[in-house]
């Protein structure tokens, strides 16, 4: 019998699996690539290292490490530097800030140093070599044996570095990589005073990190601390790779959640006007003496193979998206992950999917039991009583705990899960309230007396059976979650916008020596260049606060630990700029240091809410050994969007200009030609040198959100997607409806022009109201974010944000024509025909 | 009312259906006119061809040959839209079914002709219609809320609104018990004196096509007038 039923309506079943394809696709590729991930860090697991232990710290070994280091028995071990420094490109006779790695014996020892040509080392006996990133070697058109100069010393360009064992491409946008033999370090002369250096020591031992090993590392880990050491094995290493790769594919994997949950609302929405259709004939079914749940089951039965044929396409598309996923996420992974299908992984999004897709049919399917038999009498009569139905009840308790057990799965953690939960259901309850609030106010605003083509289309919102609130969450969820993103994208970049005002500075030059400020001065003066600024820089950490020592305050959670711990690079002037308005307090502009009493510093608003500072609050520093006693008198608001070097502590003048320190200098030149001879001449004069280029870095930043941007926007297409096909699904199942309508109105006199005109308000509008409900969230979503996590201003391009309402009605409007077609042209003789 | 102008007129008018190689002929060269005011009921079996043949003369469906004239203008020579605009100005409508917008109140479907057209301010109008059909207190709600007899009333006001110089009624009564038949029928009949409108409708009823002017009837394809 339920396969006789779908005679006439299997192309309109069809399309209620299609509602979950997309959904169910994007769960099975992410599950398959996380069991996939899973698999390939097991596999790779000392590759993630290159060996089987790391020390690191940012000054050289003291003698006690390199005593216990060297009690340890390793097989082989190798030393790693790095180093931010300026390198000048001598063939096209520029300079940029790289990424210096020193490298010396056999390391990597597991995995390999991945290169072009392939198979390329740092050997010492090849003379001072490098082997750059492949994006140096494109922006300076560089070609193999070309020097390079690093501090005093040349090297010849071997090739390029394709993957460093446990790196993921990412990290490197910011400052490419040039790799040159450990040996010739030295003489670059680069280790210096002031140089932000990491000294890396790796060892490989016959039996990996045993538990002889392990005991002495942790018997050693109080000591290694308090010298600045610390300490990675490779299982270490793979535990945080793994936690790393299970954030991202937790995020990716719950938007593809969001859209199988959407895509379960829309085939709940379609079973309910398929049922509508079809509750004539269920009703004469139990007319012929059918019991309610056999008529049920007869759709059920339905539902359910076309639930499994849903659930198996997206299946396989989704080993299909599974296979390009690896290339979406490259970038951020640390290793080449070759395709593999995860058969367990595999049938568990299925029968996940397919469990939930039942459960939403079964919503509208329930209640369809306790139809009356009068229905096919009198087609008023509807259910049977008002009763409350306590299957309907349990189902959708099913689905809640279904969706719970999956957040459960996804985070690993029941107070993230509850939160996830939360704010799918909050997510998606705004998105429906906001929707049903315009459609409301919409109905409020809408004038007496408008074009009839307007009345028609809006009041189609309201039609028997409408599906508009449904298509409002769809459409605007993947809204929400593309915009929140863009949103974030754009406060971030602007954050750091140029500005190309004639009186901001472009590039920066940092670590110059106190010897070496005038020299810069007179270059950056014969080059015809503005000097805007020149702060000196001294490095200090936080020893005391409201006489409490540091390490009693790491435990009050109430102040954050970054602000405790961090080197603090404080300057001293006698005067603020404009773009530090004092918001508390006043700034005191001399002192000295013979007194008694406590130094007056100002403190940036940031650091305020970091430490919950007050006016008047103690807090002691250790100036390179020298404690030094201040106070707090003055808060400072800083425009961090200002490209000019900023502070979170000021000094006044008089106390620290004995202090060694180091130096900035911004410079306004004009033109790229000139910052590009400004830079050069500079770093060539000065190697320790490093300049910053301000485009460079807002292009870099471009890049990072690019590749963030692509994967979310992958992933959210899903959304889209499936919003697109509940809409397809919507509009075909309603088109005998709209069929009926467009020939009673052609009937009446309306034109073809007027139909498609009624048509192209609705679907505009259900478009329109969906973006915009998505986008007015994601203006919450994006300001939480920017708020809470990166903590900036949220910018909104208003501009955008309502053309990006207008193109979606737009697209929607598109999609719902087009499945429309034909409609607007019925002869209205069929007017007389309908029953 | 009546008077000597003809309202409708059809001059060898065929209908043909085909379907693959088989094609049917429902109508047969068949002719006859209305004048205005004219009350004329079609009858005859079920599948004689009655709705085509209203369809054919509403200009809501095409002949396969032959000339019709509806208010003068002959529809053979009208596109699609052309012929909406005909109906619209010069046509009303009552189906069987009634035939009701669903998500429009009673007031707002009987306003739909005259808004069709771009026409503000109707809604008094409308309103005075639907107290004619004894609806005066029913304007806000909608299709659903209303009984079968109550619909078809709307649609009669609807169908009045436009001022229209002919009426076609396909079963007017088909969905309705008989007491409402009745109150139908009269109310149909009332309006037609009163606004000189040409009505035409199709009926199984004989009482019902016993209180026309005229009684056409088809048999076979063919249209005949009944004496």
């Amino acid at each position: 019998m339920a396969w006789r039923d779908t005679r006439r309506t299997r192309a309109k079943l069809a399309l209620f699996g299609f509602s979950v394809i997309f959904g169910v696709a994007a769960l099975v590729a992410v599950n398959s690539l996380r069991a996939n991930l899973e698999k390939e860090v097991d596999r790779q697991s000392r590759a993630l290292l290159g060996a089987d232990l790391e020390f690191r710290s940012s000054d050289p070994f003291d003698e006690d490490t390199e005593a216990f280091i060297g009690s340890l028995d390793a097989l082989d071990e190798a030393n790693d530097l790095r180093l931010s420094t300026m390198a000048y490109f001598t063939s096209s006779d520029q300079t940029r800030l790289v990424s210096l790695r020193a490298l010396e014996g056999g390391f990597p020892w597991y995995g390999e140093l991945e290169t072009r040509p392939a198979g390329l080392n740092l050997d010492p006996d090849q003379g001072r070599v490098a082997i750059v990133e492949e994006s140096l070697k494109i922006q300076y058109d560089l070609e193999l044996g070309d020097e390079i100069r690093i501090g005093q010393s040349d090297f010849r360009v071997l090739g390029e570095v394709l993957r460093l064992p446990g790196e993921s491409s990412y990290r490197n946008s910011f400052s490419p990589r040039i790799l040159i033999p450990y040996a010739y370090l030295e003489e670059t002369d680069l280790l210096g005073f002031g140089s932000r250096t990491t000294f890396r020591r790796r060892l490989v031992f016959e039996n990996g990190v045993d538990v002889d090993l392990e005991s002495a590392l942790r018997a050693n880990e109080r000591q290694l601390g308090r010298n600045g050491i610390r300490y990675d094995t490779a299982e270490e290493e793979k535990e945080d790779i793994g936690n790393m790769l299970n954030e991202m594919t937790s995020y990716l994997s719950l938007v593809g959640f969001v859209a199988l949950l959407l895509g379960g609302v829309g085939i709940a929405g379609a079973v309910q006007v398929y049922l509508k259709e079809k509750s004539a004939s269920i009703a004469i079914l139990r007319c012929l003496g059918c019991s309610g749940l056999t008529a049920m089951m007869v759709f059920c039965a339905q539902i359910v193979v076309v639930g499994f044929a849903g659930c198996l396409v997206g299946s396989i598309l989704g080993v299909a998206t599974q296979a390009i996923l690896p290339q979406i996420v490259k970038a951020f992974l640390p290793f080449d992950l070759p395709f593999e299908i995860v058969w367990p992984s595999l049938l568990e999004a299925f029968l996940f999917a397919w469990a939930l897709t039942l459960l939403f049919a079964l919503l509208p399917l329930l209640p369809s039991r306790n139809l009356s038999p009068m229905r096919a009498i009198r087609s008023s009569s509807g259910l049977d009583g008002n009763r409350r139905d306590w299957l309907v009840w349990l189902a959708s308790a099913s689905i809640g705990s279904l969706t719970l057990w999956f957040s459960i799965l996804q985070t690993d953690d029941l107070k993230e899960a509850a939160g996830v939960f939360g704010g799918i259901l909050i997510a998606i309850a705004a998105l429906a309230g906001i929707g049903l609030a315009l459609r409301k106010s919409l109905k409020a605003v809408t004038p007496k007396s408008p074009s009839f083509v307007w009345k028609q289309g809006i009041s189609n919102l309201y039609r028997p059976n409408n599906r508009t609130v449904s298509l409002i969450v769809m459409i605007g969820m993947g809204a929400f979650l593309i915009y929140t993103l863009y949103l974030c994208e754009t406060s971030i970049l602007k954050r750091g916008e140029i500005n190309d005002q004639d009186d901001k500075p472009n590039t920066v030059f940092f670590d110059v020596q106190s010897d070496q400020v005038d020299t810069v001065k007179s270059i950056v003066d014969r080059l015809g260049v503005q000097l805007k600024f020149h702060d000196p820089m001294v490095t200090m950490r936080l020893t005391h606060l409201r006489s409490e020592p540091v390490g009693q305050l790491r435990r009050n959670r109430e102040l954050e630990g970054w602000a405790l711990s961090r080197e603090y690079r404080s300057t001293y002037r006698s005067e603020l700029r404009a773009h530090e308005p004092i918001v508390e307090g006043e700034f005191v502009s001399q002192a000295n240091l013979g007194g008694n009493e406590a130094i007056p510093i100002s403190v940036e608003e940031r650091i305020v809410e970091a430490l919950k500072l007050e006016l008047g609050d103690l807090i002691t520093w250790d100036v390179q050994g020298l404690p030094i006693e201040t106070v707090v008198t003055s808060i400072r608001k800083v425009d961090w969007r200002q490209m000019q070097p900023n502070f979170f502590v000021v000094f006044p003048s008089g106390i620290l200009e004995e202090a060694p320190a180091n130096h900035i200098l911004a410079a306004k030149a004009q033109g790229i030609e000139t910052i590009t001879a400004l830079q050069g001449e500079v770093v060539k004069t000065f190697p320790n040198v490093s300049a910053i280029n301000l485009s460079m870095v807002l292009e870099s930043l471009r890049e990072i959100f690019d590749k963030v941007g692509f994967v979310v926007r992958f992933m959210a297409s899903f959304t889209i997607l499936t919003g697109i096909v509940a809409l397809i699904a919507t509009v075909l199942t309603s088109r005998y409806q709209r069929m009926k309508e467009s020939v009673l109105l052609r009937s009446l006199g309306a034109n073809t022009a007027q139909v498609r005109k009624i048509m192209a308000v609705e679907y505009f509008l259900v478009g329109g109201l969906g973006s915009a409900a998505g986008v007015l969230l994601s203006l919450g979503g994006a300001w939480a974010m920017t708020h809470f996590i990166f903590k900036i201003e949220l910018y909104v391009p208003w501009g955008i944000t309502f053309a990006s309402i207008a193109l979606i009605g737009f697209l929607t409007l598109v999609t719902g024509m087009l499945n429309s077609m034909g409609i607007a042209k019925r002869p209205p003789i069929e007017a007389l025909r309908y029953e | 009312m009546m008077n000597d102008e003809t309202v409708l007129s059809l001059d060898k008018v065929s209908k043909t259906f085909s379907s693959g190689d088989r094609s049917l002929e429902v109508l047969k060269q068949s002719s006859f006119n209305a004048r205005a005011g004219e009350s004329i009921a079609v009858v005859g079996p079920s599948g004689s061809g009655k709705t085509t043949l209203l369809g054919i003369c509403a200009g809501l469906d095409t002949p396969t040959s032959g000339e019709i004239k509806l208010n003068g203008v002959s529809l053979g020579e009208l596109s699609e839209d052309q012929r909406s605009d005909v109906r619209n100005r010069f046509v009303g409508f009552v189906f069987q079914n009634f035939q009701l917008l669903p998500t429009l109140t009673a007031l707002e479907n009987v306003m739909v002709p005259l808004e069709l057209r771009g026409l503000g301010d109707v809604e008094s109008e409308a309103k005075d219609l639907l107290k004619k059909v004894g609806l005066g207190e029913r304007f806000d709600h909608y299709p659903v809320q209303l009984s079968g007899g109550e619909q078809q009333r709307v649609a009669i006001a609807r169908a009045f609104i436009n001022r229209p110089r002919i009426l076609f009624a396909d079963e007017p009564t088909g969905n309705l018990d008989s007491d409402t038949s009745h109150s139908i029928v009269d109310l149909l009949f009332e309006l037609n004196r009163k606004s000189g409108t040409t009505l035409i409708l199709v009926t199984h009823d004989r009482e019902l096509a016993s209180k026309t002017d005229r009684v056409l009837r088809i048999d076979n394809g063919s249209v005949m007038e009944e004496p």
